[in-house]
């Protein structure tokens, strides 16, 4: 063996040409495996950093059609209290939610990412802290001294990394809290802090909790769903249980990491394919290389060796250029998957802080590099050790070469059919998502910078306060240079915020089953400052205002569905059940429809009201300021930051951000599905043409013979050139059709990501054969054109 | 009559180091059509270069070389394409014939270069084998004939143009002598059709068939 390994190290040494191309393509294709792998390892395969984290699930239980987004697994905070006092299978239980709250009393005011949990959420996770303490049992009840755990990162950023810290007192959204710890580094629960907060029901409110809970040792999650249902069916329901949610019982790993699977394994199927296709172009490599050795292998095969013997020592070499190709992989990984997660959009990935190289993607990259010398090492091995001796002695070339061709050129068809599919893939994802990108959103998002600012109750509890912060707030921002308008917004188009809800119409008149509506509220310009058209009737304006009648302007698409061929203006609507003359609001105007989500979802049905008529705090206590500027909107960022912080000291900025930078916020994991994939096909690209080349060129070399015996016998340039570029078509032809058929099967996993595409979309499937085929006549340009320029009189004396 | 071939001081040359190595040096000759004449000359003489500067394979000479009165010195590449196609066929010591290619398959080759229709050159290919019997052997590839049966499909490949010209390298080289006889009982059949022969040989027995003997030592004529 040993043997084999050094004269297989000779062998690879003296083609250092064959050798250097082998371990590229390869490097390059287990290289993206690798890279690819290791953020599957780490965001899908990895136990999650908590001792016995396959005990920890996540309960959830949200109705069908619930018209609040709550996430996908959450449950209401009665059933989590019913289930508690209930619940046989569970160690412990946790409920929490999360939100970004405002915290001064440090180095200076900031927005902070918070967790709102019970007081068991650290020992249901069974985390300490690195300095101080977790929360105890009893620091969730009301009157009990808040107190907060911090994160490694806050500790250091804003406390500089004092341990005095503990004991010390900061306000968090205005309130007195107590910090008690420091987690560690790295605890893998990305937060910047952690607040006690236990359920307490309120019969008029209720809100939706992400319950986690370690079941118990020998307990099945099996046994928890039936549990949790039958919670369920216990608490009443009005519709007579049509419309009881679901229990749900998922393993915390699958919770933490589900939404980023299906792109995952997309992506590790779209590597594969460029493995797959590197794999092919060295076995036409070896294959090209096994008829020059069919001699040497001849000469050993009469000193004794054995059939079993020839192929050990040719599977050595290919195993030899496959680890060296695994080697120069690993190291492209290293690179790659830091550049990777650079282009991923944040909250895209999962885990994001734990992803890295560790022994399994080490142990991954070997497999695959064994895997891989095998898999193109074995074809070559067979051909070349089949050769009939006497024919491998006695004879030229020719006869051998017919046999590999049919080989080599299976190889190539293949590798156009695994390039077609992948191409098709990114095809269909670049076309979703310039679909995506060039709807329409209802508004003009040039020029126009956004501030968004949440104000906390402690500091702002009555309507009037905030009505004052916001409109000092936008006089100041007005006389900012190059502000040329301002306005206000509740919760901003394309902000991540939506406030929903249904309402009654003057007269009893029926509404569609289920509609409700979005409900922004607005200051007076915000339609002039965003760009909305208004169709008919009038803007709001300053004088609509707390004294002033109710007023109201809907979209388009709710004049057209609620008052069809009706004027819509003067119609009265009011969002309470029983309303009384003063709860009526008078519609006064109709706006474009606008997406309020994202620019993958339709434009809503909404009812925009001034904010100068909300009296509740809890509509008014985000606000989203947006400015119509000509200036550079980095320069104006710090002046509108500087606006508020004159305004109110304490108050922080949550984000600035051009209109512009939210809606491509909006797309960015699109975008980032579609780069990826765009770059592993243009790999694939690369690499097919290669392969493609090395085939004809290898070709062109094996039948200079023919052709010179063609052009003696009268063929022209153009006869030749016909020749071999028809041979392409041929072999691109037959790749484009098989792999159409194969791309139709696998381009159906991509549905879910398509916006407005079909899986098999007609044109695309058309744009990607007519540039695979583009690509395959100019890889074949090259040997065709060396074909015409063969000296007949050199072929045949070659002869 | 002015003669099928005329060349005046032809000369080709290598660039080698300081100086030139020549291969021919000075070859001027007359073939007139009907003639069959042999080449003969040691190894290295340049027989088959001269055969290849003839059938038009090589265009790097200098000198006057007329085809037909056509001045092929002053022809393009494509041109003395054209002329090969026109009035030449070729008969190689190797057959050269396309292993891939079925008997059938091969005798088509020059026909698809000369834009005939595919109706009228299975005409022709069916007249060519039944001219030279070869009927039975259409569809089989050539490692499956003999070596003479190869040279004989060669040589109907050769003719199957109608070409004024057959140039033939040592075309029974290859061949043992009864089927090296019957090869050239075939070209002598075929000159006495009219066709102008030129075969380059190195056998006394095959040169006898021809009118003439040109003699090449170290690329001059020799008288």
């Amino acid at each position: 063996m040993w043997s084999d390994v050094r004269y297989g190290l000779r062998t690879l040494a003296r083609s250092p040409g064959f050798t250097a191309v082998a371990i590229i393509a390869l490097a390059l294709g287990i290289g993206a495996n690798t890279a690819v792998f290791t953020v599957v390892n780490s965001v899908l395969l990895r136990p999650l950093p908590f001792p016995e984290p396959e005990r920890l699930f996540a309960l959830s239980a949200v109705p069908e059609n619930n018209p609040f987004w709550v996430g996908d697994e959450a449950m209401p905070d009665g059933l989590y209290v019913a289930f508690r006092e209930q619940d046989r299978f569970f160690e412990k239980l946790t409920a929490f939610n999360s939100h970004r709250i405002n915290m001064t009393g440090a180095s200076d005011a900031r927005s902070i990412r918070a967790v709102f949990a019970t007081a068991d959420f650290f020992s249901v996770l069974r985390a300490n802290a690195a300095l101080g303490r977790t929360f105890a049992p009893e620091e969730d009840q009301l009157g009990h001294d808040r107190v907060v755990v911090i994160s490694d990162e806050l500790w250091r950023s804003a406390f500089a990394a004092d341990p005095a810290v503990i004991g010390r007192s900061v306000r968090l959204d205005g309130e007195s809290h107590t910090v008690i710890g420091v987690m560690p580094a790295g605890f893998a629960f990305p937060m910047d802090a952690w607040v006690s907060q236990g359920v307490h029901l309120n019969e008029h409110n209720s809100q939706f909790l992400t319950v986690v809970g370690r079941i118990k040792p020998g307990a099945s999650s099996n046994q928890a769903v039936a549990e949790l249902d039958t919670v369920i069916k216990q608490i009443p329901d009005r519709d007579e249980g049509k419309h009881r949610p679901p229990a749900k019982v998922t393993p915390l790993l699958e919770y933490v990491s589900g939404k980023a699977q299906r792109s995952l394994l997309v992506f590790l199927g779209a590597v594969a394919f460029v493995l797959l296709i590197g794999c092919a172009n060295v076995a036409n490599l070896m294959l090209a290389r096994a008829a020059g050795r069919r001699q040497e292998m001849a000469v050993r095969a009469a000193m004794g060796a054995s059939r079993g013997r020839l192929m050990r020592q040719l599977l050595t070499e290919s195993t030899l250029v496959a680890l060296t190709g695994g080697a120069a992989g690993l190291l492209l990984a290293l690179w790659g998957v830091p550049a990777l997660l650079a282009i991923a959009p944040e909250g895209t990935l999962p885990r994001v802080e734990q992803i890295g190289i560790d022994g399994w993607v080490f142990g991954f990259t070997l497999i695959v590099s064994l895997v891989t010398g095998l898999g193109f090492g074995i074809l070559p091995a067979i051909h070349i050790t089949r050769c009939e001796l006497r024919e491998s002695l006695n004879l030229g070339g020719r006869t051998m070469t017919g046999r590999h061709e049919s080989v080599r050129s299976t190889l190539v068809i293949s590798e156009i059919a695994l390039t077609l599919v992948l191409l098709t893939g990114a095809g269909l994802m670049l076309k979703s998502f310039v679909r995506l990108r060039s709807g329409e959103t209802g508004f003009r998002a040039e020029g126009v910078i956004t501030m968004s600012v949440d104000l906390p109750e402690s500091a702002y509890q009555n309507a009037p306060q905030i009505h004052a912060f916001r409109e000092r707030t936008l006089e100041k921002l007005s006389y900012l240079p190059g502000v040329t308008a301002t306005a206000a917004i509740n919760w901003l188009p394309f902000g991540g915020g939506l406030t929903k809800g249904d309402f009654r119409l003057e007269g009893g008149r029926k509404f569609p089953p289920g509609y409700i509506v979005d409900k922004p509220m607005v200051t007076a310009s915000y339609f002039r400052v965003m760009g909305i058209h208004l169709l008919r009737g009038r803007d709001f304006s300053a004088s609509d205002n707390a004294r002033s009648p109710a007023v109201a302007i809907v979209s388009k698409s709710v004049a057209r569905c609620l008052w069809p061929g009706e004027d819509p203006i003067g119609k009265r609507l009011s969002e309470e059940d029983h309303p009384t003359p003063k709860d009526w609001v008078t519609v006064v105007g109709v706006v474009e429809d606008v997406k309020q989500v994202g620019m993958a979802d339709k434009p809503r049905d909404t009812v925009y009201q001034p904010l100068a008529q909300i009296d509740r705090p809890y509509w008014l206590s985000h606000v989203d300021f947006v400015v119509r500027s000509a200036s550079d909107s980095t320069k104006l960022a710090g002046a509108m930051r500087a606006v508020v912080r004159g305004v109110d000291k304490d108050q922080p900025v949550q984000t600035v951000a051009t209109m512009q930078t939210l809606i491509d916020a909006s797309t960015a994991e699109q975008q980032f599905q579609t780069r990826l994939l765009g770059a592993f096909s243009m790999l694939a690209l690369l690499l097919a043409a290669v392969g493609i080349y090395g085939v004809l060129a290898y070709s062109v070399a094996q039948r200079t013979h023919e052709i010179g015996i063609r052009m003696a016998l009268g063929a022209e340039a153009r006869d030749v050139l016909r020749m071999v570029l028809r041979r392409t078509l041929v072999l691109a032809g037959l790749g484009v059709v098989i792999g159409a058929v194969v791309a139709l099967a696998v381009t159906r996993v991509l549905a879910k990501f398509l916006f407005e595409v079909k899986p098999s979309d007609p044109a695309t499937f058309l744009a990607v054969a007519v540039l695979l085929s583009g690509v395959a006549l100019g890889a074949g340009w090259i040997p065709a054109r060396r074909a015409t320029k063969v000296d007949p009189m050199e072929a045949l004396r070659y002869e | 009559m002015e003669p099928l071939i005329r060349l005046i001081n032809i000369e080709k040359y290598y660039e080698a180091g300081y100086g030139k190595t020549f291969v021919l040096r000075r070859i001027t000759l007359d073939i007139k059509e009907g003639e069959f004449v042999t080449i003969m000359g040691p190894s290295g003489a340049g027989k088959s270069t001269l055969l290849a500067i003839l059938g038009m394979l090589d265009g790097a000479w200098t000198g006057e070389f007329y085809f037909a009165e056509q001045p092929v010195h002053r022809l393009n590449t494509k041109q003395r394409v054209e002329i090969n196609k026109k009035y030449i066929g070729f008969v190689f010591q190797s057959y050269h014939l396309i292993d891939n290619l079925t008997v059938y398959e091969n005798l088509d080759i020059p026909l698809s270069y000369r834009n005939i229709k595919s109706a009228e050159r299975a005409g022709m290919v069916g007249d060519i084998l039944d001219r030279f019997h070869i009927v039975g052997k259409k569809d089989l590839y050539p490692n499956q004939l003999s070596g003479g049966q190869q040279q004989l499909v060669a040589v109907a490949r050769a003719v199957i143009a109608n070409p004024k010209l057959i140039l033939a390298d040592e075309p029974t080289g290859n061949l043992h002598s009864s089927q090296g006889k019957e090869i050239m009982e075939l070209f002598k059949r075929l000159n006495d059709e009219g066709t102008t022969i030129i075969q380059v040989t190195h056998s006394e027995t095959n040169a006898q068939y021809g009118h003439r003997i040109i003699n090449l030592a170290d690329g001059w004529l020799v008288k």
